[in-house]
Parts: structure tokens; C-alpha cells; sequence
């Protein structure tokens, strides 16, 4: 159950949320959703690939988290605050409200006693609220932003199905399906109006971002590999060291 | 003592049967017309240009490897003398081509031998596998089919279970239990001429061919069979088979699987790798890691935790469904070395 309402200084000026990266928390996810304005950060990490939504088979941009349902390889990452965490998950449990900030009061991050206090003891915004709060300020138009950018991608046909297979360590083959890139060889043969126009608008840079995020899938199959060794730190022995 | 095979009546065989009776046991069993009622078989029985026709039927034009010798090898395919070439010659031909030859040959005093050996059906001839099928074998397992003049393929084993079904002539099989190995004389695992090892002792005509003697001693060990058309042979994977083509033109169908496969990996990746770890280490050294196998992988005691309760069995527990992936992710990373 939801139980959305504006964020108010004197309601909840006591109120504590837990912000922090946790499976039990949704977090565990192996494709989420983001906005172009994130993709420089994205890039240095993950797959950002479009993927279409199940209800509405509108296409959105995501990162890839992992392979397996439910499956999220960083969430040791985000929890040191190492790795940026993509927005649509670090607002959660917020929500926009205009101008304001909305909270859910259900969700199990609220209310939580080793939580994040939202307001300080003067009654102003903690850091973690102004976070969020600055999140919002990127994401609302940033929502925008990307649904323009895909549409004027599918006008120019630039997206394609991508065919991401992993073989893993475990004998496993993986085949991702429903994602989708940017199609290279389309691109190539862009009338050079169409390539001032994308680049103008910095839909070019954006479509760069997509195709160098590709090479980050083998990273993460071999991140995958590098967690299945965790059921097996007994096996892997002890190497001889230098005689000293 | 008198070594036969089992045999048993291949009409009305079920799944569950086949797998019980025949598969478990490990051992060949003989399949008495099981693929009698196949349409290839009834054709071949008619007369080989009937064969030739009906296979035709299914053909694509692809081409296949083909073994051409000369008449005076008599359809032994083998080593040249010195071990480093071969007494025939392969060439790329068109299935039908192939056939044609062999139905010419047929006439001929002094004819060539021809053999066309472990064609995939499903790429060669599509359609052919479900006409001609083995209701109890999933349709996973593709067959392939052999043809040939008459022919003496050397002593060789694969690392499938194997279930060979003559479809046309006739076939002996001269079989060699998997521990008789050290007797048999096996060649080199490289230049080979399909792929698995020969028994030169086994395959040995007489004193010309070498001095086996250790052989000597297991020869007594052969178990032999002869099959005609719609006769089967089920011969598990490490069984030594010699298989010699009696009548004028000759044909098979064989079907090749892992009947106790746990997952993705085959015995013999194993036996290389461990080849190259002990093969060369000391004797002593050697004998303590054959106890150690003994005792993990062939668990000739049992199983290495039978002296605790299954709950604490961890990683030694059953292989499914998460053992076997676990390992097999450590032993890969192992192996890279990262």
C-alpha cells in the first residue's frame, strides 16, 4: 500500500528514512530505469540500453544491474557509496509534489530508527533531504528530456534490438532479451543535417554514451562470475607465497 | 569362461525400460530389431538402389567427408606402414554422389572401397530422423548415419553412449571393456583418423602389424556380435569397438549422448586437465593423489562424508542444483587465474 503526502517540517520533523542501497529495501533489480542526465555517470559503470515498459510498450532508458531476476551486482558498491546509484532509485521513498517533495509513508524506509533524520533541530532540510530535493530538480525535466530523445531517435529508426548473451562460470549461458541500442550502422548513414541537428541538441553525445556503455557488459558478467565465487572462499586454497 | 552380451528384444521397448534394463547396466546390450519396421531399413532390404533412392529423397546437396581406398586395402581404413599417414584418401563429396559411387561399386571384381561416416541427418538429410525414429529417445539427440562399401574400422572408443541401428548389410562389432585399455596397444590421441585413439593390437591383422603381447592376454576378452538390417547395438560411452562391414553396401544409423550428464562439462575435459598436473610428478607423488581421487571422484570407499549427516555435507553434497555450479565457477576462475 501507498500513503503518498507533502513533506512537511513540522509533521515530520522527526521523521527518519533509511536511504541506503538494500535488496529488502528495492533495490534488488537487475534493470532499472534512468534519465539522460545521469548517462555521464552511468557510462563509467553500466550497460545503458532501452528496454520497452511491460504495460504501456513505450521504450525508456535503463542500466543493466545484473542478469538474473531480482539479481542487483553493486548494491556492496552503493552501500560504500562507491558507485553513483542511479536517481530513480536514490529518491525512493520520495516522489515529486510540484514543487514540493512528497513522502510515501508506507514504504518500509520510513520510519526506520537507524534512519536518516530529514530535518535538522533548526527545522532545515538534513543533507540526504537536500539531496533528494536536488535530485527532483534533475529529474522532472530530465523525464522529459529522455522521452524527446527517444522519440527522436525512433523518427530516425536508431533503435534496434541488442543480442546480449554471456556465458558465465558456472556452465550457465545467459541470453538478455527486450533491450535495445542505438543502431550503428544507421547512424553512419545520417543525412549530415540530421548529425548537426542530433549534435546540436546533444543527443549525439547521449547516443555515444549508449554505444561506449556497451563494452561494460562483459564487466558485468564478470562481476557475476566474481560473486559465485563467494559459495566456494574455502576452496580456493593457499598459494604458495615467496620464500623469505 | 564364456563372455557373452545381454540381448534383449528391441519391439515394444519403452522409455523407462530402455533406461533401466539397457542404459543403467553400463554395459552393450543388443537391441534384436529394434528398427525393423524403419522405412530406410525395409528399402535397404529391398535392394540398394532403393536405398540410394529413398535417402535421396531427403537430401540437400551437401556435401560430405568421404574415404576413397584403393581395392588392394580391402576396406580397411588404417595408418599408413610408418604411423604418419593413412592408407586412403578424403574428399569433400556430395552425399548422393557418394551413394552413387557405392551402388556402382557393387558390380565391380576389383572396386574401390567408399565410406561416408557420422553425417549429421538433421543438416544433411532434414526429415529423415523423424521418418525412421526411436519414440523412446527424446528428440534432443540427433542422429547421424554411416554408409559405406565393405569396410574394417579400427578398435576406437568415444566418450558418448552410443545406440547404433544397422539399417542396411550387415555389421560385426568387436568390443573391448573400457579397463582393458593398458592391452589393447591404444595410438596416439593426435593424428588420428576420426578423431578418437585406435587399439593398434586390436586392429592388427596378424605378425606384419606389430608384437602385442600384452594383448595376448585379454584377446580372449573380445565380446563379438553381429547385427543385421534393424538389428541395435547399445554401446555405453569408453566401450572399445572394432566395427567391420560385411556385406556389399552397409549402412547405420547411430545416435550419440551423455546418458549421466550433470551438467555442461564431459569426463574427459577432466582427464586432460588432471594429465597435465600429475602426469609428470613422482611416482609417490602420483599414488597420493590416486588416493586422493579414489577417495573425492571415483569414492571407491563410498561417499567421503558418509560419517556425517547429509546436512553438513556442504559442497560434497548432491551435485544439484547448486553444487555443481559452484565448483565448476571455482574451478574456472582457477584456471584464469583471476
Amino acid at each position: 500500500m501507498t500513503r503518498i503526502v507533502p513533506l512537511n517540517r513540522e509533521v515530520h520533523k522527526s521523521l527518519r528514512v533509511d536511504g541506503r542501497a538494500s535488496a529488502a529495501y528495492g533495490d534488488n533489480q537487475r534493470f532499472t530505469h534512468v534519465i539522460v542526465n545521469e548517462f555521464p555517470q552511468l557510462v563509467v559503470h553500466y550497460p545503458i540500453l532501452f528496454s520497452k515498459d511491460a504495460n504501456t510498450g513505450e521504450f525508456y532508458c535503463g542500466v543493466m544491474l545484473g542478469f538474473d531476476e531480482g539479481e542487483n551486482l553493486f548494491l556492496e558498491e552503493w552501500r560504500d557509496l562507491q558507485f553513483y546509484r542511479p536517481l530513480g532509485l536514490q529518491r525512493v521513498p520520495f516522489y515529486a509534489h510540484g514543487p514540493e517533495v512528497a513522502i510515501d509513508l508506507d514504504h518500509p524506509r520510513v520510519g526506520v530508527a537507524e534512519g536518516t533524520a530529514l530535518f535538522t533541530e533548526h527545522g532545515q532540510p538534513s543533507r540526504y533531504l537536500q539531496r533528494i530535493i536536488w535530485a527532483f530538480q534533475d529529474l522532472d525535466p530530465g523525464i522529459q528530456v529522455t522521452r524527446h530523445f527517444i522519440a527522436r531517435l525512433l523518427e530516425l529508426k536508431l533503435i534496434e534490438p541488442v543480442d546480449l548473451e554471456a556465458e558465465f562460470d558456472d556452465g550457465r549461458i545467459i541470453n538478455c532479451d527486450g533491450l535495445y541500442t542505438v543502431n550503428q550502422d544507421t547512424l553512419l548513414r545520417l543525412p549530415d543535417e540530421a548529425v548537426v541537428e542530433l549534435f546540436r541538441r546533444g543527443y549525439l553525445r547521449l547516443i555515444h554514451y549508449m554505444i561506449a556503455s556497451l563494452k561494460q557488459f562483459h564487466v558485468l558478467a564478470r562481476k557475476k562470475n566474481g560473486h559465485m565465487l563467494k559459495a566456494t572462499e574455502s576452496l580456493a586454497g593457499v598459494r604458495p607465497s615467496a620464500r623469505g | 569362461m564364456t563372455l557373452s552380451l545381454k540381448e534383449i528384444a528391441g519391439r515394444d521397448l519403452t522409455a523407462q525400460r530402455f533406461q533401466r534394463e539397457v542404459v543403467e547396466g553400463c554395459q552393450p546390450v543388443i537391441l534384436r530389431g529394434l528398427v525393423a519396421d524403419w522405412p530406410v531399413a525395409q528399402a535397404a532390404l529391398d535392394s540398394p538402389a532403393r536405398l540410394r533412392d529413398y535417402l535421396a529423397a531427403f537430401d540437400v546437396g551437401g556435401r560430405v567427408e568421404t574415404y576413397l581406398g584403393a581395392p588392394a586395402i580391402g576396406g580397411k581404413y588404417y595408418y599408413s606402414p610408418d604411423l604418419k599417414g593413412f592408407n586412403f584418401e578424403r574428399r569433400m563429396m556430395k552425399l548422393l554422389e557418394a551413394l552413387q559411387v557405392m551402388v556402382e561399386s557393387l558390380d565391380q571384381p576389383q572396386a574401390p572401397s567408399v565410406y561416408v561416416g557420422s553425417v549429421p541427418t538433421g543438416e544433411t538429410l532434414p526429415g529423415f530422423a523423424s521418418a525412421n525414429a526411436i519414440p523412446f529417445l527424446g528428440q534432443g539427440v540427433s542422429p547421424r548415419i554411416w554408409l559405406g562399401t565393405r569396410s574394417n574400422v579400427s578398435c576406437h572408443h568415444d566418450t558418448y553412449d552410443n545406440l547404433a541401428c544397422v539399417i542396411a548389410g550387415r555389421r560385426r562389432f568387436t568390443l573391448f571393456a573400457p579397463e582393458l585399455i593398458s592391452k589393447l596397444y591404444v595410438g596416439p590421441i593426435d593424428n588420428t583418423m576420426a578423431g578418437a585413439p585406435v587399439s593398434l593390437a586390436a586392429s592388427a591383422d596378424g605378425p606384419q602389424d606389430g608384437d602385442f603381447p600384452l594383448f595376448e592376454e585379454i584377446r580372449a576378452r573380445a565380446l563379438r556380435v553381429e547385427l543385421e538390417g534393424g538389428d541395435a547395438l547399445y554401446l555405453p560411452k569408453l566401450w572399445w569397438h572394432k566395427v567391420e562391414s560385411l556385406a556389399p553396401l552397409n549402412g547405420l544409423v547411430n545416435y550419440w549422448w551423455d546418458a549421466f550428464s550433470a551438467g555442461p562439462d564431459a569426463p574427459y575435459t577432466s582427464m586432460l586437465l588432471a594429465m597435465i598436473t600429475i602426469a609428470e610428478r613422482p611416482p609417490a607423488e602420483r599414488q597420493a593423489w590416486r588416493a586422493f581421487f579414489d577417495h573425492y571422484v571415483f569414492r571407491t570407499g563410498g561417499h567421503p562424508l558418509a560419517h556425517l549427516p547429509a546436512e553438513q555435507h556442504g559442497l560434497l553434497g548432491p551435485l544439484k542444483p547448486e553444487n555443481y555450479a559452484r565448483i565448476r565457477a571455482r574451478v574456472m576462475h582457477m584456471l584464469r587465474g583471476v
